[in-house]
């Protein structure tokens, strides 16, 4: 038989401008074999300014444009390299050093090769995202090579090498390539030639650099030669550490995390479970995870069985056996009492549990084996692997007792006892301890290994002295990932050239097209005090047939700002105005948000109005939606509307128009409440700071108002005739919001609290049974008692959502809360970005103009949604966490006594709630002993009574569960979070 | 009207008269016989190979025979998950499609029918990946040129030749979680090791073999076929065991049916000279490598 072969194509190929890459992508039980086909370029410039010949030949891009040379002809030189130099770091200096490298002090010229940048990318997102800021802005002067296009650069893969290697050798090959290159570009010109430097710490490949005559060094021996080393040291991640000197350190502390094929195969059979892993606030061994196979959420106890996961992250878990079941802990832990002589500096193995948290455990699982009572024991498991970290800045201080003082110079490793206190403390190396005593500081967590008992991180930054308010809001910013730096240029160019000077256009202008004159309408509207950003006003006028049109009138801020600008894009991302005490940051400039969008008094405005006939009883008989322009004739704080609707004396049409409002949305609140709404209850404080200094004097519970249900009323009413609008108009992408019914067994424990305690019963079959059952929790003699329970009820609900119509069935649209059965967010579109797109489809809705793409679209809205409920959340947080803080300043120095109400109870403490504050707080038994420090109380604790009795060496005293106590508030500034935080003391 | 597309492009009809077909018969059935174009009985007309042509697929092939028909073959693997009770044979599935043809026209049908056949069962074990997941091959195979003599010959060689190049990922996971790959294409593991041949566990293929009187002819060409008595396709393996017999076409000279014993004489003859095509198949794989 004859046969001939012919030669394989690929072989064939060498040498020519084309080049392919053949690669397996698996992931999901499946494989793709991928072949990328590659053409490669000769006339990739080198973007250096020294180099004629690539700035003569240089290709425009597609917009017919050269893009501009980035590397400097004069670099900055080091000790080392003289002549100037630019810096070719390999993936793994962006990957451990991304903070350094953002510094402003160093790391210029810098040529950022495509497979590095590749590499990065799948390494780490967020990395990759910082990267490309730097490499967009101009001022680092970061460039971009595509080594893998130019014909010189491109690497073909050798046989057996792996793809670290190999792109280790695509780094070699680059630089020495740009040497060569630059080498002939200034040959024969007066210029020097800069030094190629390439950076990496992997000790094989600065081998073989410097075998190839490449300049070479780690990222520590370039650092020391910059000028301010030391803090740029600092700076670098842990991770890059010497890897063999920590796996030499010994034992393993925490067991290996398993593989991910192995977990993903566990998750989907249902052996293993995925979900978030949570701490406990009040026990930081006590971790839980929610996951859909169980209602309710697993518990984890103990280090070895949280395994090295940090709050937040993506885990997965496996049922232990039964007989490690245990009842969630009666037990206040706090790591910083419990830890407190750790040695930071780690050269010998560490045990996972320390003496004395292993004896705290012991002692809880006596309890609960000595009281088998309250119900069964709770599954526990344990963390099997990480899917996904979500390791953050975290925000801290350095743990005084962790500083070693005879080492005040040179490196040493201290403590960060982060402000968050599910987060384990964090071991960094620092030359600079001594300096930052003190200061809040913000670190990064680079590792954790199974041989150390804590994470190991890196100072990112000092914000400043601990407790000085920049540094504080700074850190609490921080802390919810709040954007708070100053709007970019970008977004500022979005705004109206007028500027301040914008005024209503004339009637013959085309912005007046489908727009409505209400200018002559007796609007006003009513906010706090001191209100800049006013999205709301109202009016009302009674009708010739005896009905009464009510207009409701948001601030027009569609208008301004438009779909897929750079001022849209940085609203989504803000998502929401976070109103913090003495500070507001903004989701919008200021010259809309204050100015030119806030429907302020005696000016015209444009607006967006509702407009409903309604009956005297309230019932509605039409609706109509119109953009409009208006003249708000008055801005009332509550208190001053309040006034004016009481003075008798007062009998203009505008006052009289409030009185119908104000009559009006009694009747719709009555409505409200018949159909189940709640009335709930969440503490709230104001807290009064000086005029000039903005610094705290006062606390003051809220006070409520009529006028402020009045406005609230028909900012819902509003809410709900636009959510019908736009839900009729747009069935599968409306903007809503949603408050889901909460699972009854959430309420258990509140149930039975109730019950033993108060010998009350809380009905929450649904909302009306749980707003009646409210209603009739009442103490006789403590008129606070009823609100101490809608606290607590809230606090087994479930948030409200934003999301987009399509993705739940109509019955799960309802809001449990308002008892409403479609809501959405339409009355703040200055504050939040949710009404913005109400206002945008409703817009669409009465074809005032036509709706923008990204609002048709499922999946966009989708991810809107899921951005600004996270950001809506974290505000909420932010604010409340501002007002503890300033709570803390205005009692700094004072002592005062108040009464308190016991809102959970504990084997070793209970948490007391002071409702003149509005703070709760945690008292310890410990605290509890008079006869010295060092008599440890008696207890007996009685879980199924909630009841403690502690023998304070001099007395007993007995402690029950919703107990009104005397309490002695103080500050003091707790060591473990740096926080200036409210102490409790028990009045006996 | 155009004419209706033969149903069969195998049997497309000779331009021989009649008085040359019986020539040729009556040549073919000379001892030693005359073929036309002076084989050897069992002699094969030249191909051309190529192999790993298409870089997308886990393995292809190229085979040219000199009168202009061409086949060209690519193979992918997929992932997929075992059902129980399941004939393992449902694992590889091949298509054909012949150029110019209708995809149900029937020699496509046939062809793809028989290639699976012959690969079978054992071609089906290769393909596990631990105990809850196999590969599943697809084979393509497209014949380029509309056949002017039948195609299972050179459909066979180039499967064959398909398959002992394909390389399937390296598997990295543990054999009972779900699979999970090594990324790199250059350690993907081939599907047939490169002893496969001295162990003799290598796909079978399919020779076509014609019968004149007494004398059998090995690949045959179409007017070859058009006055044979019986055209047999068998499928060999690499130790000589039969593993598929059927018969294509008779003859059209002479009165047709055929002697047990010259199926006897097929059978034997299809030992020595399935060696040779083996051999020749291993020569084009080594020089491929």
């Amino acid at each position: 038989m004859a046969t001939s072969l012919k030669r394989s194509l690929a072989e064939s190929r060498e040498n020519v401008g084309f080049a392919s890459k053949v690669f397996l992508r698996s992931s999901k039980g499946k494989c793709v074999k991928v072949v990328r086909e590659l053409y490669l370029r000769e006339d990739i410039p080198c973007s250096s300014n020294l180099c004629v010949p690539c700035n003569a030949n240089a290709v425009p891009g597609s917009n017919g444009k050269v893009k501009p040379f980035v590397l400097s002809a004069t670099p900055a030189g080091t000790s080392i390299f003289k002549n100037g130099h630019y810096l070719v770091p390999d993936t793994n200096i962006f990957m451990y050093c991304m903070d350094i490298i953002e510094h402003k002090s160093a790391f210029y010229d810098v040529i950022v090769l495509q497979i590095v940048l590749e590499e990065l990318r799948n390494r780490s997102l967020p990395l990759y995202n910082r990267l490309r800021a730097l490499t967009a802005s101009q001022d680092k002067r970061f460039y971009v090579f595509h080594n893998e296009f130019r014909k010189e650069t491109y690497v073909k893969r050798l046989p057996g090498e792996t793809v670290n290697d190999r792109n280790d050798r695509a780094v070699r090959v680059a630089c020495a390539w740009y040497k060569r290159h630059l080498e002939d570009a200034v040959s024969g010109t007066k210029n020097r030639c800069p030094e190629i430097v390439m950076l990496s710490d992997d000790k094989g490949n600065l081998a073989k650099a410097k075998a190839e005559g490449i300049a070479c060094c780690n990222i520590r021996e370039y650092v020391q030669g910059l000028e301010n080393s030391d803090e740029l040291l600092d700076m670098i991640s842990a991770a890059l550490e010497d890897q063999e000197a920590r796996a030499a350190r010994g034992e393993m502390m925490y067991p290996e995390y398993y593989s991910m094929s192995k977990m993903n195969t566990g998750v989907k059979a249902g052996t293993m479970h995925q979900g978030i892993f949570n701490v406990s606030t009040y026990n930081f061994l006590e971790g839980s995870i929610h996951v859909p196979s169980f209602d309710r959420p697993l518990t984890i106890l103990g280090r070895e069985n949280i395994n090295r996961a940090v709050q937040g992250d993506l885990v997965v878990v496996e049922l232990l056996p039964k007989d490690q079941w245990k009842q969630p802990s009666s037990k206040i832990l706090e790591e910083e009492s419990l830890n407190k002589n750790d040695n930071p500096e780690t050269d010998q193995p560490e045990a996972v549990e320390t003496e004395q948290e292993r004896r705290a455990l012991i002692d809880e699982a006596k309890r609960t084996q000595g009281s088998n009572a309250e119900g069964r024991p709770q599954p526990t498991a344990k963390v099997v692997g990480i899917v996904k970290r979500n390791w953050r800045y975290y925000v801290g201080h350095v743990d005084p007792s962790s500083t070693s003082k005879s080492k005040t110079r040179g490196q040493q490793t201290v403590f960060l006892l982060p402000m968050d206190k599910r987060i384990p403390k964090i071991r960094i190396r620092t030359r600079q301890a001594s300096e930052l005593l003190g200061k809040r500081i913000v670190v990064a967590i680079d590792s954790w290994d199974r041989t150390s008992r804590y994470p190991v991180g890196h100072f990112v930054r000092s914000l400043g002295e601990v407790e000085s308010k920049e540094a504080e809001t700074e850190a609490l910013l921080l802390e919810y990932d709040v954007q708070y730096r100053p709007f970019p240029k970008a977004v500022l160019d979005c705004l109206p050239s007028e500027g301040h000077g914008w005024r209503v256009p004339e009637m013959s202008d085309p912005r007046w097209n489908g727009r409505v004159d209400y200018r002559d309408k007796l609007i006003c509207s009513i906010d706090p005090p001191g209100c800049q950003d006013i999205d709301d006003a109202l009016h009302a006028a009674p009708l010739p047939n005896g009905n009464f049109e009510v207009g409701v009138h948001i601030a027009d801020v569609t208008h301004f700002v438009k779909p897929n600008t750079p001022m849209d894009d940085e609203a989504t991302a803000r998502g929401t105005t976070v109103y913090l005490v003495d500070k507001r940051i903004d989701m919008l400039p200021m010259l809309l948000g204050t100015d030119l969008c806030s429907l302020k008094p005696y000016v015209e405005r444009f607006a967006f109005s509702t407009i409903w006939e309604m009956t005297p009883d309230a019932d509605i008989v039409s609706v109509k939606f119109n953009k409009s322009a208006i003249k708000s004739r008055e801005a009332f704080s509550y208190e001053q509307a309040q006034i004016r609707i009481d003075d008798p004396n007062a009998q203009d049409e505008l006052t009289r128009g409030m009185r119908t409002l104000l009559m009006l949305s009694k009747k719709l609140r009555q409505k409200r409440m018949d159909l189940g709404a709640l009335n709930l209850a969440s503490p709230e404080v104001r807290v009064e700071t000086e005029s000039e200094t903005s610094d705290p004097i006062d606390v003051k519970t809220k006070q409520l108002l009529e006028t402020n249900s009045l406005v609230e009323e028909f900012m819902l009413l509003a809410n709900i005739s636009v959510a019908r609008k736009i839900y009729e108009a747009f069935p599968q992408t409306a903007m809503l919001r949603r408050h889901g019914a909460p699972p009854a067994t959430n309420f258990e424990d509140l149930q039975r609290q109730l019950q033993v305690r108060k010998k009350l019963s809380l009905r929450v079959d649904s909302s009306k049974a749980l707003a009646d059952s409210l209603d009739e929790c009442v103490d006789p003699q403590e008129p606070f008692f009823n609100t101490l329970v809608r606290i607590l009820a809230t606090r087994c609900m479930l948030s409200a959502e934003y999301f987009c119509s399509g993705t739940q069935a109509y019955p799960e649209f309802r809001h449990y809360g308002l008892a409403s059965e479609i809501y959405t967010h339409f009355t703040s579109p200055i504050r939040r970005y949710a009404d913005v797109v109400a206002h945008r489809q409703l817009a669409a809705a009465i074809e005032y103009e036509r709706i923008d793409v990204s609002l048709h679209s499922k999946a966009k809205l989708e991810a809107v949604c899921k951005n600004i409920n996270v950001r809506h959340r974290n505000a909420q947080f932010a604010g409340r966490a501002s007002v503890e803080y300033y709570v803390g300043q205005a009692l700094k120095g004072r002592v005062a006594k108040e009464d308190g109400f016991i809102m959970r109870i504990f084997s070793n403490g209970l948490v007391v709630f002071v409702p003149s504050f509005g703070i709760e707080g945690a008292i310890k038994v410990k605290e509890l002993s008079e006869a010295g420090p060092l008599h440890e109380p008696n207890t007996e604790y009685d879980g199924e009574q909630y009841t403690l009795k502690v023998d304070t060496g001099k007395r007993e005293i007995q402690l029950g569960l919703f107990e009104k106590i005397k309490v002695e508030v103080t500050d003091s500034k707790e060591e473990s979070t740096g926080k200036r935080k409210i102490q409790l003391k028990l009045l006996m | 009207m155009a004419p209706v597309a033969n149903p069969s492009a195998a049997t497309a009809p000779t331009p021989l008269s009649p008085a040359e077909l019986s020539y040729l018969h009556s040549s073919l059935s000379l001892r030693p016989p005359i073929r036309p174009d002076s084989r050897k009985p069992a002699q094969f007309r030249p191909l051309t190979a190529e192999l790993d042509i298409l870089p997308s697929t886990h393995g292809s092939s190229r085979i040219v025979w000199p009168d202009g028909g061409e086949c060209i073959v690519g193979i992918k693997a997929e992932v997929e998950k075992a059902t129980p009770n399941k004939d393992i044979r449902s694992r590889v599935e091949v298509s054909v499609e012949v150029a110019g043809a209708r995809d149900d026209d029937p020699l496509a049908v046939f062809l793809a029918s028989s290639v699976g056949d012959t690969l079978g069962q054992k071609l089906a074990g290769r393909l596990e990946i631990g105990e809850r997941w196999h590969w599943k091959l697809y084979i393509d195979i497209l014949l380029l040129t509309p056949p002017v003599s039948h195609p299972a010959t050179l459909l066979s060689l180039a499967v064959h030749l398909g398959l002992r190049c394909t390389n399937l990922p390296r598997l990295v996971s543990a054999a009972d979680e779900d699979p999970l790959f090594d990324d790199d294409w250059d350690a993907a593991l081939p599907l047939y090791p490169s002893n496969a041949a001295e162990v003799g566990d290598v796909p079978a293929v399919t020779l076509l073999v014609a019968a004149v009187g007494e004398n059998i002819f090995f690949d045959p060409t179409r007017e070859e076929m058009a006055v044979a008595d019986c055209v047999l396709a068998v499928s060999v393996d690499w130790d000589g065991k039969i593993v598929g017999l059927r018969t294509l076409e008779s003859g059209t000279v002479s009165e047709g049916g055929v002697k047990r014993k010259v199926i006897k004489k097929v059978v034997e003859q299809c030992v020595p000279v399935g060696k040779e095509v083996f051999k020749s198949l291993e020569g084009i794989i080594k020089a491929g490598f």
